[in-house]
Parts: C-alpha cells; structure tokens; sequence
C-alpha cells in the first residue's frame, strides 16, 4: 500500500462523511425565521418548555413574596383578603400545576432522546401540541388576577367554598377548564415519555443499562397516567356542578364535598412524588458525574423508583387524616405513609454510598444536590411526623404542615432542578454558567430557605392556621413571621442572581469543551456547539456509562461508525428497539416541522376558554374546528406510507420502515393513552359507590323496565361494534377489503345506535340530574359511555375515509389497528357503564 | 425574644453552614470533628432557648391543656427528638462520603452494606416502632369507650 | 415451580407492588362498606379483623411467590455462562430478579404494615 492510495481513501471518507452530515443537516434543521415557530423538535419545543415554565415559577414566586410581605407585621393591610385569597391559591395553583409538573416533562422533554441516543422522541408534534396548550392555558390562568379574576378557594378548590356562587367568581371556572386543559397537555407528555424510554433506546441499551434518569421518567409518566385521570374526572363533576347545578358536591341534594377531597387527593398525594422523582432523577445523574464513578446500587435505585411510584397511590387520605374517616381507615393510610418512606431512605443511602466510593468534585451543581440533601432529609422527617395521624390532628391545615412541604417541594425538586440547569446549562446552551454567582446564589438560597421556612415549623405548632392574610398581635406570631418574611426575600435574591446569570447575554464567552463535566452518559456525546440531529450516528451501546467505558466511544459516534450515519432520503429518521431488549425493529421516521400542532392547540384553548365564559355556541365552533385541525394533522401527518418496505441502517441491517400492532410506537400510545383513560372511568366508578357507601338514599330510583331494555339495546349494539371493528380489521389484513368497509359502516351505524339506546335509558326514567346526586351520576356515567362511542366512531370513519384513499390497505394497516385497540377499552366501558347504572339499583 | 439564642440554634441545626463559618473565619483552625464537638457543646444550651420560645402561647399545641393534647406532644417530642438524631446523623454521614481524604476509597461491600444498614434496615426498625406507637395512640383516642 | 408469568416480562418487576396495591384497596373498600353498612360495627369489628386478616395472608403468601420466582431467576442468570459484558442476556435477567427480589421485599413490608392496622385500631370512629 503506499502513501498515496492512504491519503486518497482517507479523503474519500472524508468527502463521504462530509456529504453525511449535510443531508443530516438538511433533514434536522430548525425552520427559519417566523416559520421557527413550527419547529417540532425535541430540542426547540423543550427549551420553549423549560422556559416558559421558569417564567412561571417566576410568576408563582413573586405571588409568595406579596403574601410574605403582607405577613411581616401583624394586622398588615398591604393587599385585601380577597387578593390575598387569590395570590395564595395561585402560587399554590400555578407551582404544582405550571412548574412543577411542566418542567420535569419540559426537561424530560428536553433530554430523553439525547440519553437514550435517539435523534427526537416518537411523537415531536404532540410534545408541540402539548406545549402550545400549556402555554396558552398557564397565560390563560395566571392572567387572570390582573383582572382580580383569579381562582381564590385554594389550589384544592374544595367544595362547598367553591361552589358558592356568591363566595367564587368566575375564578373557580378559569381554575377548573384552564388547568384541566393543561392536564391533558401533561397526559400526553407522558405518553410521549413512556413510549420514549420503552421503543427509543439505543439498539443494545438493555433494561438493565439504562441511565437512572429514563428508569425515573418511566415511573413518573406511569404515575400522571394514573393519577391526572381522577383530578379530570372531579373536575368534570365540579364543573357540571358550577355551570349546570348537577348537585355532586352538595350535601343537601344527595352530594357530598368529600368525594371532591378523594378525586383530589388521588391524585394530589401522587402528585408529590410525581414531582420529586424527577428531581431525584436529576441527583442520579449528578451525583456519579462528580463522584467520577458508576451509581451504586443500581438495583436499589430501580426498587425505590418503581415502589415509590406504586407506594404514592396509597396515602392520599392522610391529607383528609381530619374528615372523619373512621380511624381504621386513617390506619391503613398512616401505615402506607410510613411505607413510602423506605425507598426514599434507600436511594438517598445509594447517593452517599455513591459518593463515598468517588471522589468528589466540587462545583454547583454538587453544591445544590448537597442542600437539596439537607433539606429533602429534614421535610421527608417531618412527613413521617405528619404521616402519624394522631400528630397530623393538631399539626393539620398550620404553618407546620407549610414548613413541610416546603422543605419537601424545595429540597426534593427546587434545589435538584437548579443543581440540572447548572450541569445541562453547557449542554442546552454550549456555554457555562458562572460558577462564583452559583455559589453566592446557592448559599443567599440556601440561608435565605431555612431562615424562612424553618421557624415556621414553630408558628404552625403555636397554632397559626394556614391561608389566613393576617393575624393579631400576641400570639407568639408576629417573629417568627418577621423572620421568615425576612428569609423569603433572601432566598428570592439568591433565584434572581441564577436568573440574571441564566438570562444574560453570553455573546463574547467561549464554547464549552465537549463533555465539560466529563460525564459517562450519552447526552454528553453532544458537540459544542450543538448539531440539530442529536446524534451524528446511533450507537450500540453496551454499557451503563459508555463514554467513560470506551474513551473513543465520542469518535465513533461522530466518524458515523454506527447506525443510521446518513439521511440519504432527507427525512428525519430514528430507530425503534424492542422493551426488554433494546434490538432493533424499526426504522421509524418521525415528522418536521409544522403549525398544525400550534393550530389544534389554539383552537382547543379557544374551546376551553369560551366555555368558562358559558359562551356555549363559541365553544363549540372553536371544538369543531379543533377536531377539524386535529384529522388534517393526522390524516396529512401520520401513518405515512414508505416508498420502500426496508431501509438499509448500517452494518448490513435493513429494518422495516413501518410496523402496526404492538411493534409500531402508535399501538403503544393509544394503549397507553387508554390505560389513562381507563383511570378517569374508575374513577366515576368509585364516585358512584362512594355515594352508596355513605348516604342511605343513594340510589334514590329504581331503573324502570323500559329503561332496561334500552340498556339492553344499547350494551348488545356496543358489543356488536366491537365485534365488527374486529371485522373490520381482520378482513383487511387478509386482503378483503370491501368486506372490511363494510364492517367499518355498520360498526359506525352501530354505534351511533348505542348511543341513542343509552342516552335513552336515563330519559325514560325521568331522571333530572339537578334535582340530586344520584340521576346527575347517572347521566354523567351515561354521557361519559357515549362520548367515548361517538369518539369510537369518528375514528372508524377515519379509518373508512382513510381506506378508501388507499392510505390504510392490507399491508398497512397502523390506523385500523390502533382504532381496534381503541375500541376493546371502549367497549368495557360500554358494558360495565350501562350495566351498572342499570342493575345496581335493584340490587341495592 | 431572645434573638441571639435564635441564631445560635439555627446554626446548630445545621452543620451545612460549616462552609459559611469557616469563610466568615470562624472556626478556621479546627478539624471537622473538633467543630461537631463545638456544636455538641452550644447545642442543648440553644435549643433549649429555641424550645422555651416555640412552646408557650394560647394557642400554641406544645402547651397542652387535656389528656388528649398531652399525649400527642408526648408524641411530637419523642418524633422531634428521633427527627433531630436522624437528621444530624445522616448529615454527618453525608459529609464524611463527601470529604474523606483517604486513598483508597472503601470496598464495594462497605457502600451496599450502607445501603443495607441505613436505607433497609434502620429505616424499618425505625418506621415500624414509630407506627406501632402512632397506631396504638390513635386506637386508644378514638377508642369507643376511651377519653376522644 | 408454579409460575405466575413468563420470565422475560416486565410482570415480574411490578408483580409484588400489584398485589400490595390489590391488598391495599381490598382493605381500603372492605372498611369503609364495613363501617358505613354494618348494623353494629362495634360487637362486629372482628369480622372486619377476620377479613383484613386473611387478605394480608393471602397478599403475603402471592409475593412470596413472585419473590421465590425472582430468586429463582437471579439465581438462573447467575448459573448461566458467565459474562463479562454487561450487554449480556443472562446479566438483564440478573437485574430483573434482583430488582424483583427487592421490589417483593418492600411490598411484603408495606403489606404488614397496612395489615396490622387492624391489630392496633378497633374502631370505625
């Protein structure tokens, strides 16, 4: 071999990877200009996210330092009761509902795909769509107040308070719609997520190896799966109750106001952990950065993850430890809280053990895990503390019960997720944050918390109550308030410090070096400054932290020596891999840029905000054309027919370009999706016999034998959609495809008839849902059923539309798929529903 | 209201504020464990300050005036007293992990074992004495013929 | 050995947090009808007990099943041909018995704790 011949393939692999890289620039770039805002991406919608939900916090912030001014001196009339309502119940509101919960998806968002060494995540319009809706619905919200129309009963919104017509204003519907409107937002989020971590990791990232921070998103998506679905399902009920007088909350009518505080707490309880998983996520990442070591104790994160997450569906009681449940009840719930706190105390132990086998290397983000330490430790203290029932009935609804959860909510995800901005700041940005405004920031945080929230461990036990907007003199309060007003104003100086330094303009400061913490997992595989395609070639991975296992691993990856180096078709392409396994199944390509998910999103925004204005017909016409928007999106978007079966990705491996069933990304969405939805149906369930359990004329009717038959009816004509959609779906994937068209209209007809059977059967009975609790569950049991039929068969005439322009046939057949998958969800609930508000009355 | 007793326990709660004493040149001299022996020495004398300060008031828990409300501060002091120990030990376990400035770092066996010791067993000796007691005292308050 | 489930499934990670949640919700349910319909919960409180009582045994011995079989699995993987690599079969079974393992541990834990309420607290007041 001589020289020359050397020189000349070494320039032609260069000539080669030079060509790669543009037509992977050409397929990933951001669109420009005002078209920007089409952009889809996981790394434009997530930093939009993150920001947006940083100016929330913000928002929130600024709310709690007026109350805390307000609450320096006693009898301080600095704001009115009414505002004063208004700001607690938005900070409270816009914390949990547009920071919290947001920013670990924004960040999720953000991250995920860059973890896994996937190029986006399975769905990057509906990441778009989700956060469209949030920031429309949080805009939506939190302007409100500079009307003096904000929620004021509470970001719990109990009933009776909040059913008052005279004691809540519009607020208590802006609260209800806008915020359920920003639950669905989170519900799809989760879906993304959890379709993301099981379908998106890199070929050969078995379960075992994949990075803490996916295994804690994983949980976390699984938890707003099962817990939004309550809170939606109680909102509807509340809503119905303030808009149309359906008597579900009012004690008088055969409601009750604690079916609220269950529907809340089942979700409310959830949520805590919902938010502080994701900041222990972000610690798991940390904390072996700068020990320079692999986590310990890996298996014991995963337990204390996945336990957590199932442990948090059983306390939402001791939140109502003062209700009057009976005390065997408060018994099972105390025992669960104390149970929660064995997986927290197990990973906190794995940090430390993980740090003592490293050797620590100081910075920021280590600094804010330590206080984030601290503090979590001394708040998870006193919930144990609170967890004990007998205490809670003299600490409840006190400064105490505040002081705990501010040290729970600060030290388990403040802190955690300023100590991830410091170490993902270079890998969002490619430039450093400074590390002496971090440290002053930290410490003026720091102090600045505890002297704010400590003594209020003390004001609670002296008898404060909370959400009071002033108290008189000499209760022993007016210090310790003093003081914690003074700390609240530190610590909002050390935030504002972060924020200027986060926010001000790094024009003239250098790259990062690559990797800058010299981390071993793979979103540190990133160039600086970052490439739009995420990852210049997908990796086998092998190991839990592959760039510290093979110090070339970063070559390899950008030399394009493993799969799926080019985009020789231009189009934006990532591969899908199986659950346990991680081998490869699919070379799956995702969409670009739009404005159809900005488009949906603005109309179903519009929805929401025309109804909590009881402006009925607006509401609807803005729903017609959210659902028009939505079918375009999915009829021009999704379900793409390939120009060729297979697409070679490298190292001779030809993957299918589209799959159905169980194998495509799609099928584990919708069953995802309707797992959730599922969650919303039990819950109705429960609210039922939660009404029979505790009041006697419950149920005050008895279904008449007219009404029978239409139950009847309509249960055999759900049925036989079902059966037909199977039909349907089974005579298209054999070739017969008229037979399949036609079992698509009869199961539409079908439908349609079950819906008129069961929306018949509550009729002839006479039911009047406002008259008492008992006909307003009914119905909504009944329009729950039939709204999910009608949804049922606008997507089989979807599918019909979709075979007749040949973009469903026998080979691909993803939509009548996902719609068969569909409709077995819908069927249970057209079965059980009926047959329970049907039978049960005579039964009972 | 005795500001500077305050201060003092504040500090003591915290062995996080080294760092800040230390810069403020307090205590530049000593070893770590000579500033734990320190604060073991300020410490009773400031909490007990602390405590005087939180308990009294009308309306105030730790003031009990029944059979009921005694029992539960009876409860709140054993939990505060366990929350403090707790507390204080983990930190200081923390701060050893973080500082050890020995060579070799210690076996792999020494960190599961940790995690054994203080996430698996300690916490359920613990959670489940403090159940029991919690459990008990609410059987006996809601008891159909007790004093609730 | 009866299995409850295939090997190479996710069941065998949330298998034991399942039957504590099922445990859990049977207790849950079975007080609050108990307590809400019985004629006289007082004279009748030890069939609330009988129950709770027996739904913790039957609870208890389901996950010691699953933990049996996480053993089992754990155990397998360690007697199969030793792998260096990480990225190894009989390596990600390993993890799955083993976090099985545990995870059946913390729900047996959690289901004694929830179960041995009723021997401490007797009253629906």
């Amino acid at each position: 071999m001589t020289d020359n011949e050397t020189t000349t393939s070494r320039e032609d692999r260069e000539q080669l990877r030079k060509e790669q890289e543009d037509r992977l620039l050409t397929a990933w770039s951001a669109p420009k200009s005002w078209r920007y805002w089409s952009a889809v991406n996981n790394s434009e919608v997530g930093q939009w996210y993150t920001l947006t939900a940083l100016g929330f916090l913000v928002f929130a912030g600024v709310s709690a330092l007026i109350m805390r001014a307000q609450l320096a001196v006693p009898e301080n009339d600095l704001v009115s009761p009414d505002l004063y309502n208004q700001l607690f119940t938005l900070h409270g509101s816009v914390m949990m509902f547009l920071f919290a919960v947001p920013i670990l998806e924004a960040v999720a968002i953000l991250l995920l795909p860059e973890l896994l060494a996937a190029r986006d995540l399975p769905f990057p319009r509906l990441s778009a769509f989700g956060f469209w809706c949030f920031l429309i619905g949080g805009v939506f919200v939190c302007g409100s107040i500079f009307f003096t129309a904000a929620p004021s009963g509470g970001w719990f919104m109990y009933p009776p308070l909040t059913t008052d017509p005279v004691q809540s204003g519009i607020g208590a519907d802006i609260w209800l719609l806008g915020l359920s409107f920003i639950e669905i937002a989170s519900i799809a989020a989760a879906v993304e997520l959890i379709v993301g971590v099981l379908k998106f990791r890199a070929p050969g990232m078995r379960i075992n190896l994949i990075p803490l921070y996916a295994w804690y998103t994983l949980v976390v998506g699984g938890m707003i799966l099962f817990a939004f679905p309550p809170l939606i399902a109680g909102d509807i009920l509340l809503e119905m109750e303030r808009a149309f007088d359906w008597p579900f909350f009012d004690a008088d009518r055969g409601g009750s106001p604690l079916l609220w505080q269950h529907l809340f707490w089942i979700f409310g309880h959830p949520e805590v952990y919902i938010i502080f998983l994701p900041g222990v996520a972000l610690m798991a990442m940390i904390v072996p950065t700068f020990a320079q070591r692999p986590v310990v104790g890996y298996s014991w994160i995963v337990l204390a993850a996945v336990g957590t997450g199932f442990l948090s569906f059983g306390l939402w009681v001791h939140h109502m430890y003062t209700t009057g449940l009976p005390s065997v009840s408060l018994g099972f719930f105390s025992a669960a809280s104390t149970a929660v706190a064995i997986p927290t105390a197990v990973q906190l132990f794995a940090f430390i053990a993980t740090v003592m086998l490293g050797r620590v290397v100081r910075s920021v983000p280590m600094l804010f895990a330590a206080g984030a330490l601290a503090i979590f430790v001394l708040g998870g203290l006193s919930g144990v503390m609170v967890a004990m029932a007998p205490f809670d009935w003299q600490a409840h609804d006190t400064y105490f019960v505040v002081a705990h959860l501010h040290y729970v909510l600060i030290g388990g995800m403040l802190f955690p997720v300023i100590a991830g901005v410091y170490y993902y700041f270079p890998f969002v940005t490619a430039k450093a944050l400074s590390e002496k405004v971090g440290r002053i920031g930290f410490w003026l945080m720091f102090v600045g918390f505890n002297v704010a929230f400590l003594p209020m461990h003390f004001t609670g036990l002296r008898g404060m109550p909370r959400r009071v907007y002033t108290y008189p003199e000499g209760l022993g309060w007016d210090w310790l308030n003093l003081i914690s007003t003074i700390g609240a104003f530190t610590l909002a100086a050390g935030f504002a410090l972060i924020v200027i330094d986060i926010l001000r303009p790094k024009g003239n400061q250098p790259y990062c070096e690559r990797n800058p913490w010299n981390a071993g997992t793979l979103e540190w595989l990133e160039e600086m400054p970052d490439k739009p395609w995420g990852v210049r070639s997908i990796p086998v991975v092998k190991h839990r932290y592959p760039l510290w296992k093979d110090p070339d691993f970063i070559g390899k990856v950008d030399r394009g020596e493993f799969y799926l180096p080019d985009a020789q078709e231009l189009r934006r392409e990532t591969m899908v891999t199986s659950v346990l396994d991680a081998e490869p199944i699919q070379c799956l390509r995702v969409p670009g840029p739009s404005f159809l998910p900005m488009i949906t999103a603005g109309f179903t925004g519009a929805a929401f905000i025309a109804a909590t204005f009881h402006l009925y017909w607006p509401t609807l016409a803005a729903g017609i054309l959210a659902l028009a928007s939505l079918l375009f999106w999915l009829w021009t978007g999704t379900a793409e027919i390939p120009e060729k079966d297979e697409k070679d990705v490298g190292f001779g491996l030809s993957l299918p370009l589209y799959q159905s069933g169980p194998q495509s990304v799609g099928w584990w969405a919708m069953f995802i999706t309707m797992l959730g939805d599922a969650a919303a149906f039990a819950s109705l369930i429960f609210a039922y016999f939660f009404y029979w359990t505790i009041r006697s004329d419950f149920p005050n009717d008895v279904t008449s034998e007219g009404a029978l038959i239409y139950y009847a009816l309509g249960v055999a004509a759900v049925v036989g959609t079902w059966l037909l959609t199977l039909g349907a779906r089974y005579w298209n994937l054999t070739g017969a495809v008229f037979a399949s068209r036609l079992a698509m209209v009869g199961a539409i007809v079908l439908a349609l008839l079950s819906v008129a059977a069961l929306l018949a059967g509550p009729y002839v009975d006479g039911l009047d849902p406002r008259l008492h609790a008992y006909p307003a569950i009914v119905w909504i049991l009944a329009l729950w059923t039939v709204g999910h039929i009608g949804i049922g068969a606008i997507m089989l005439a979807y599918c019909f539309a979709r075979s007749l322009a040949g973009r469903l046939t026998p080979r691909y057949d993803i939509d009548i798929c996902n719609v068969t998958l569909y409709w077995h969800f819908a069927a249970i609930t057209g079965v059980l529903a009926p047959m329970l508000v049907a039978l049960f009355p005579l039964a009972a | 209201m005795p500001q500077k007793e305050l201060f003092v326990a504040a500090c003591v709660g915290n062995p996080n504020n080294a760092d800040k004493f230390r810069e403020a040149g307090l205590g530049k001299t000593e070893t770590f464990w000579q500033r734990c022996i320190g604060w073991a020495r300020i410490g009773p004398a400031g909490l007990a300050a602390l405590m005087l300060v939180a308990c009294d008031g009308p309306q105030s828990s730790l003031d009990p005036a029944g059979y009921d409300a005694r029992r539960l501060a009876d409860l709140f002091w054993v939990m505060f007293v366990g929350a403090l120990v707790i507390w204080v030990g983990v930190m200081a376990l923390a701060f050893y992990a973080a500082r050890r400035r020995d060579s070799d770092p210690p076996p792999e066996g020494a960190a599961n074992l940790l995690i054994l010791g203080g996430g698996v067993i300690f916490s359920i000796a613990v959670l489940t004495a403090l159940l029991v007691y919690g459990l008990l005292l609410m059987g006996q308050l809601r008891a159909y013929s007790g004093a609730g | 050995m009866v299995r409850l489930y295939y090997r190479d499934s996710l069941w065998s990670l949330v298998a034991g947090p399942t039957i504590w949640a099922v445990h859990f919700l049977f207790c849950y349910i079975t007080a609050a009808i108990f307590c809400a319909k019985s004629a006289d919960p007082v004279a009748d409180f030890y069939v609330l007990k009988i129950a709770i009582g027996a739904a913790t045994l039957i609870a208890l011995i389901g996950i010691a099943v699953a933990g049996i079989q996480a053993v089992d699995d754990w155990r397998r993987a360690l007697n199969a041909e030793w792998a260096v690599d990480e990225n190894s079969l009989p390596i990600r079974r390993r993890f799955v018995g083993r976090a099985a393992f545990l995870l059946a541990g913390l729900s047996a834990v959690a289901t004694i704790y929830v179960g041995m309420t009723v021997l401490f607290v007797s009253s629906c007041r």
